[in-house]
């Protein structure tokens, strides 16, 4: 209780507060900008929250980060266009029926499922949070580099049809990470001599440039256009009663969000994929589903609702990220010198409960303010897509300039804007590169530190937690290996 | 986050073929450069050397580049990508006006101050994109404003004044340094 009474000290702050609310409702707004989604905002945001205290700063992120699948769901179910890369599936359902003039109760359901999913995934947590602290410390540097690798290795598995490119996209990502002053000798590496890559290339610059600005290209070089979704009405107590008369599609959705959440490197998107498959097996009407199934559409908003509460267990109890958006609020931790890891949730638990408590907050003050104010997000749908690539142009500069006022950061970042954008037209993914960039500095540190101390190479996985990650590393291969060897069985016997 | 997981083995898109062939070539170089970019020292074990990151993952991007290439090349054989390699290069190539806006909007900035240039960049930049109207470029002027009260005064990022605020009386010129 005393631990409960701590965390509420630290969010009832007004600071705190105010961060929440700009954070949730901006990440209802820039979720529902086709063609925006979190991860530019975050990397937008993110040096700005540096001069903020931590609490803060990660409050106003999580925010973003927590409530953008909400508004991504809007344009998902009215234009058929996902607001966020995650809410693709969400037109499966969702535009179906919008189309048969049940827009209002189609938005309704997945507000309600999002809701259902991260309120879920939030007591979840805090009820294995005691089984968190009792593990966590038992994660040496071995077992880090090992569940970072594991990370690395799902990250190209779960590709699929995409294995190599990722594979490639991780490599150089990891590569791009080595540049400048190694982390154990100092000694230089491929820095030509140069000053300007003898301090490395900041990972932000690199997000930005992959995110934002390649984001800000396409939009000004597409087709303008700006949809007319239907007029709707929404009633989200009804929306709520009608997810909660299907609540094994909504429970068991949530399981496989919190699940593929806390694995490194999967994420929403497998989340939802699982969570639709297994609701429309178990489904009595599995044929209803893709054609406005209400079953369907709480199954992928309640599933990739629950994963962002979820993917803040590795990066708080292992300092390592899962996805993009955990590697860039990391560095906001390391900027604050609070160091995610094993002994965060023994030294500082009453900062990990503020910030559960946070992510419930969020989920509320979405919740009511969607209710409130639907139909004027309509009219954000409706902005014309050169103008959105305008402003992102613009705001994207904050982002790189406040780092350190360097014109060779705004030039490295166009760069990476140039190959984003070209990453994008191929419909290759951006995502291996930063979680290479970010996964790959933590395997390095922590092999050349571990290994001195081995006096075999099997010691590595010598110890139970190791040897389990070791085993889980080897199940994915060989499932992997399986998995493609049965296609080209399958193609090979026509 | 996986953008692509679960879908199938997609077509080959129009670049694609020769964007690996120099992603893996420029890798190849960069890998030759292994022993002069990176430090080997003796009696440390291979994995815990300096080079041997670069030395990995330069590899691994040769290895993946390489067999992308050979089954780039294969499909392409069988069936050609639906569009042109030099329309994709044209495509792209159009993005480099946009890096050459965003670039003189960062030369700008510590000459003109981050106020006059974040306005000046939107409603250029919106003009090029075809929004011409007097009302919406009233509207980027006022949205210029915004982002600069937004990020520069109330959230104070690190932004420096404009050279040009050096000839403004001196009260003013604290003033516009602090806040624009």
């Amino acid at each position: 209780m005393d631990l409960i009474f701590a965390a509420l000290d630290q969010v009832l702050n007004l600071h705190v507060l105010v961060a929440l609310l700009i954070g949730s409702i901006g990440g209802v707004i820039i979720g529902a900008i086709p063609g925006v989604g979190p991860a530019v905002a975050i990397a937008i945001l993110l040096p700005a929250t540096f001069s903020l205290e931590p609490i803060v700063g990660l409050t106003l992120l999580l925010g973003v980060y927590g409530s953008s699948m909400y508004g991504g769901a809007l344009p998902a179910i009215l234009i058929n266009t996902p607001g966020t890369a995650v809410n693709a599936m969400t037109t499966y359902d969702g535009f179906p029926m919008t189309q048969r003039g049940e827009a209002g109760r189609a938005l309704s359901l997945a507000y309600s499922a999002s809701f259902f999913g991260g309120v879920f995934a939030i007591i979840a947590l805090v009820m294995i949070s005691p089984l968190l602290a009792a593990v966590a410390p038992m994660f040496g540097s071995r077992e880090i580099f090992l569940a970072a690798l594991l990370g690395l290795v799902l990250v190209v598995v779960t590709h699929r049809g995409m294995h190599l490119v990722s594979l490639m996209l991780v490599c150089f990502g990891i590569f791009i990470n080595t540049i400048g002053l190694e982390p154990v000798r100092y000694s230089k590496r491929y820095a030509f001599d140069q000053p300007w890559l003898s301090s490395g290339i900041d990972l932000i610059v690199v997000v930005l440039g992959l995110f934002a600005l390649s984001q800000a290209f396409l939009l000004l070089l597409e087709r303008d256009g700006a949809p007319h979704p239907p007029k709707v009405k929404t009633g989200m107590l009804h929306g709520l009663r009608e997810v909660l008369r299907y609540p094994k599609v909504a429970s068991s959705s949530s399981v496989f969000g919190i699940l593929m959440g806390i694995i490194p490197g999967v994420g929403e998107f497998l989340a939802q994929f699982f969570s639709y498959s297994f609701a429309m097996k178990t489904s009595k009407k599995p044929e209803q589903f893709g054609k406005g199934s209400p079953e369907g559409l709480i199954a992928c908003e309640a599933a990739n609702n629950a994963v962002p509460p979820a993917a803040m267990i590795p990066m708080l109890a292992l300092g390592i990220p899962g996805e993009a958006l955990t590697a860039m609020m990391l560095t906001v931790f390391h900027v604050h010198n609070v160091i995610p890891g094993p002994t965060l949730f023994q030294d500082q638990p009453d900062f990990v409960v503020a910030l559960y408590i946070c992510l419930l907050l969020l989920n509320i003050m979405v919740f009511v303010f969607l209710g409130l104010a639907s139909k004027t997000l309509l009219r954000i749908v409706q902005i014309p897509t050169r103008f959105i690539g305008v402003m992102v142009l613009t705001l994207s500069f904050v982002g790189v300039y406040s780092l350190r006022n360097s014109a060779v950061d705004c030039l490295i970042a166009a760069v990476f804007g140039l190959f984003g954008l070209i990453l994008r037209r191929l419909n290759w993914p951006i995502v291996p590169i930063i979680l290479g960039m970010v996964l790959g500095g933590i395997m390095e540190t922590k092999l050349r530190t571990s290994l001195p101390r081995l006096k075999e190479p099997l010691d590595l996985v010598s110890r139970p937690i190791a040897a389990v990650l070791f085993s889980l590393i080897v199940l994915a291969l060989v499932l992997h290996f399986w998995a493609l060897y049965r296609t080209w069985q399958k193609k090979r016997m026509g | 986050m996986s953008e692509k997981s679960g879908e199938g083995h997609p077509a080959l898109r129009p670049g694609e073929l020769a964007f690996t062939i120099l992603i893996t070539l420029v890798a190849a170089i960069l890998l030759s450069q292994i022993g002069e970019q990176t430090k080997f020292y003796k009696r440390l074990k291979l994995p815990t050397q300096p080079g041997f990151w670069p030395a990995l993952s330069l590899g691994g991007m040769v290895l993946s580049g390489v067999i992308l290439s050979i089954t780039g090349w294969l499909k392409r054989r069988r069936s050609a990508p639906a569009g042109s390699d030099l329309e994709e290069i044209v495509f792209i190539g159009r993005a480099v006006e946009f890096m050459l806006w965003f670039m003189v909007y960062v030369w700008l900035t510590p000459w003109i101050g981050y106020l006059a240039a974040t306005i000046l960049f939107i409603m250029c930049l919106a003009w090029r994109a075809g929004y011409r109207s007097l009302p919406v470029q009233g509207l980027c002027a006022g949205l210029g404003l915004f982002v600069v009260l937004l990020f520069k005064s109330f959230l104070s990022v690190k932004i420096p004044g404009g050279e040009v605020y050096t000839l403004l009386p001196q009260g003013l010129q604290t003033f516009m340094m602090v806040n624009f």
